[in-house]
């Protein structure tokens, strides 16, 4: 028969604890009562610090992004999209922008839990409006004269700081995950020091800074960053991202040799055997279409994936990190296929091509939680601002998200 | 009226917290009501007051809450069942019969590609040659002294043609600008070095025709000369230089708009559809000049075969780049073929 007071408890679960205290005779046993909700209390103050410190390597609990999407069914939303844009003259692509940002979010699944996208397609068209008079604008004042078309390079210099705090704001407040938004933390002088600053330092050093310019704006674009409660914290090296320039460069260099000699044997092979004047259009196609089909995937999905890899392995938002798996071949074999193919289909595996590289992206993106996802906290209750901001951004095409 | 109860996931909206609960729509039309139950929640706004999130694809729907919950339905057709049988509809539900079908998909898909390129055949060079009436000449005079200028910094070097040569051709162009009304001032002549443009003749906006001293000691005689000047003439008369900049910066602007949105190719499939297209305009462009040029000669008795020959000689000098999608212009035989038909 158990005396009152010879409780032990120390080996009890936070479960077990708080079952007994449920169960047992608070006035047959007054003094285990008090041992055991003191136990409790002890035990619930450990977990609280422990959540907030560091989480040791060893605790983390790895959740996987998981795309959920397949390209035959984004296909049919993608050509009713195009449809009714070309049908509408161009209002319903707000609708569609949004309806394409849902199916790619929606199908991001994060422990379960797919990730919302909130936008409202009437904000979006009056951002595409500004968006489409600025860049007709532009387009015309870059025929028309060089003076106006280096006046509005020079404006457009000068805004895009402000222009993609504005859109990043934007597009964090309309994206949620389990009812919580993201959110952007406006810091204009930052903005202007990372995305300006360093910008002109590595055009002043002819590209010698533009490494750290690239870490500056990830760093920069990631800290200011927040989901719920907590704010991002990134810190990459600088190394990875020099050697990743660096390694890129000699990269692209190769390529294009190959491919400047590959082009000239063909053609002189042509011309030997005295094949028709007319495919000595090879020469003509070779520069541009080495350019586009594949300078292009090759030096973007090297520093990508290199780079992003380097971001998300030193990002933490509270206890949780990151992981990023990017293999740099996989993410160009990605690109040069997409290329090859949608040239192939004279555009139609486009929506292919893009489910193609969400799926590559989720699967190389880890979240590590150090405690229960459960946990994150959250304040409600900031509204989006307007869209024009990100929709001049995407229209000039300065969108630097992941 | 009741149905049966659908699984979902609810967010309080200040935790990461998920509570399996269950939902179920009560009432009808405007009186409906969201009843959310389960794991010690029971409450039931009115469905008037919750945001119904789109669905897309098979994706969950999600139910913006009054307050800050926000409800993920994790039985989509269940939840689109009840939603029906309480009248109340929502906008995406057309959109997603269209979707849902290949057929329809593939057909609307088939009517919006004969849509874009029957506009850009033949609606948008409607449209530029208005919006061109609608500049004034001035405009053109401004553009055309503002590339001239980028030119001579750029390309172009002083001319080195007699000046009895330059008063000579001034006077053949006189004599065909002569034939034709012009709103403004007729167009004129500057002879340059031609540089890296090499054998050439351009027209300006402006007015202004340049012809490069290499494309004079190309000609064999004036005859092929006031060819090439007829189809430059051809270029002032038809405004062709504003023409292409109002309708490449439309064409450039919509196709980016549709095609320029891919990860990872988003240069290639906004540049590539523009490039072909506006290349395509370009040779409209050479084909109406040329025409303008030999029904001219036509007039004057000068054989067209005579800038035939000229264009003949400028293929075999440039080393037969021409032709084909990507060129600025018709095809050499093609243009000698129909100048032997005038």
């Amino acid at each position: 028969m158990a005396s009152d007071g010879d409780i032990d408890c120390g080996s009890f679960t936070r479960a077990q604890l708080e079952e007994a205290i449920t169960r047992i005779d608070r006035k047959r046993f007054p003094l285990n009562y008090d041992r055991l909700t003191d136990a409790l209390a002890e035990r619930l103050r450990q977990e609280r610090f422990l959540s907030c410190l560091p989480a040791p390597s060893g605790g983390l609990t790895s959740h996987e992004l998981k795309f959920t999407g397949n390209g035959g069914e984004y296909f049919r939303i993608w050509i009713v999209n195009l449809a009714l844009t070309i049908a509408t003259l161009g209002i319903f692509s707000a609708w569609a922008k949004v309806r394409k940002q849902r199916y790619f979010h929606s199908n991001t699944v994060l422990d379960g839990s797919a990730f919302g996208y909130h936008a409202e397609p009437l904000k979006i068209l009056k951002g595409r409006i500004i968006a489409a008079a600025l860049l007709g604008a532009y387009v015309l004042a870059l025929r028309v004269s060089l003076a106006a078309t280096l006046v509005i390079l020079g404006l457009i210099a000068l805004i895009t700081p402000w222009l993609i705090v504005k859109s990043r704001a934007f597009v964090s407040r309309v994206t949620s995950w389990r009812g919580i938004r993201f959110d952007f933390r406006e810091d204009y002088p930052g903005a202007y020091k990372t995305l300006l600053g360093y910008l002109l330092l590595s055009v002043i050093t002819i590209g010698l800074m533009f490494p750290r310019f690239t870490r500056e704006r990830y760093t920069f674009l990631v800290s200011r960053t927040s989901f719920g409660d907590e704010e991002f914290d990134c810190g990459p090296r600088i190394g990875p991202f020099y050697s990743t320039a660096w390694l890129g460069g000699a990269l692209v260099a190769g390529v294009g040799i190959v491919a400047a000699m590959l082009a000239a044997g063909a053609k002189s092979l042509i011309l030997q055997r005295g094949l028709s004047p007319q495919v000595t259009k090879v020469r003509y196609l070779s520069l541009p279409l080495i350019n586009y089909a594949l300078v292009g995937p090759v030096l973007l999905g090297f520093t990508k994936a290199r780079n992003l890899n380097e971001v998300l392995n030193h990002t933490s938002l509270g206890p949780h990190r990151f992981a990023g798996s990017f293999d740099p071949a996989r993410l160009i074999g990605i690109y040069l296929t997409n290329v090859l193919l949608i040239v192939c289909t004279a555009g139609a595996f486009i929506p292919w091509a893009e489910v193609r590289v969400a799926r590559y992206r989720c699967s190389a993106i880890e979240v590590k939680a150090g405690s229960p996802l459960d946990q994150i906290s959250a304040t409600p209750g900031r509204a989006a601002p307007g869209a024009a901001s990100e929709e001049v951004s995407s229209f000039f095409d300065l969108d630097f998200g992941f | 009226m009741d149905v049966a109860p659908i699984r979902a996931q609810l967010y309080d909206g200040h935790t990461a917290a998920v509570r399996a609960v269950t939902v179920r729509l009560t009432g009808v039309a405007e009186y409906s009501r969201v009843r959310v139950s389960g794991d010690g929640i029971d409450e039931a706004p009115f469905l008037r007051d919750v945001r119904i999130g789109e669905r897309v694809g098979s994706t969950n729907r999600l139910l913006e809450l009054p307050g800050h919950a926000t409800l993920e339905v994790l039985d989509n057709e269940a939840f689109d069942a009840a939603l029906r049988a309480t009248g109340v509809r929502t906008a995406e539900q057309g959109l997603r019969g269209l979707e849902g079908r290949w057929r329809t998909a593939l057909i609307l898909g088939a009517s919006a590609l004969v849509g874009v390129g029957a506009f850009l055949w033949l609606g948008l060079p409607a449209l530029a040659d208005r919006a061109v009436a609608l500049i004034p000449p001035s405009a053109d005079t401004y553009i055309g002294e503002d590339t001239l200028r980028v030119l001579d910094k750029t390309t172009f070097e002083p001319s080195a043609l007699a000046s009895t040569r330059q008063v000579k051709l001034r006077a053949e162009l006189a004599e065909i600008t002569h034939d034709h009304q012009w709103p403004g001032a007729a167009p004129t002549l500057a002879f340059r070095r031609g540089g890296a443009i090499r054998a050439n003749a351009i027209a300006l906006p402006s007015g202004v025709i340049v012809l490069t001293d290499e494309l004079v000691a190309l000609s064999k005689d004036d005859d092929e000369l006031r060819g090439v000047l007829a189809h430059e003439v051809g270029h002032v008369a038809h405004r062709h230089a504003l023409r292409m900049l109002v309708q490449s910066s439309a064409s450039t602007l919509l196709l980016a708009g549709v095609f320029g949105d891919v990860s990872g190719a988003a240069p290639l499939t906004a540049a590539a559809p523009a490039i072909l297209v506006n290349a395509a305009y370009s040779r409209d462009f050479e084909r109406q000049a040329d025409d303008f040029a030999f029904a001219w000669m036509a007039r004057h008795h000068i054989p067209p075969a005579r800038l035939a020959d000229l264009l003949e000689r400028l293929g075999a000098n440039s080393g037969g780049e021409n032709g084909g999608f990507l060129a600025s212009h018709p095809d050499i035989e093609e243009r000698v073929r129909v100048a032997h038909r005038n």
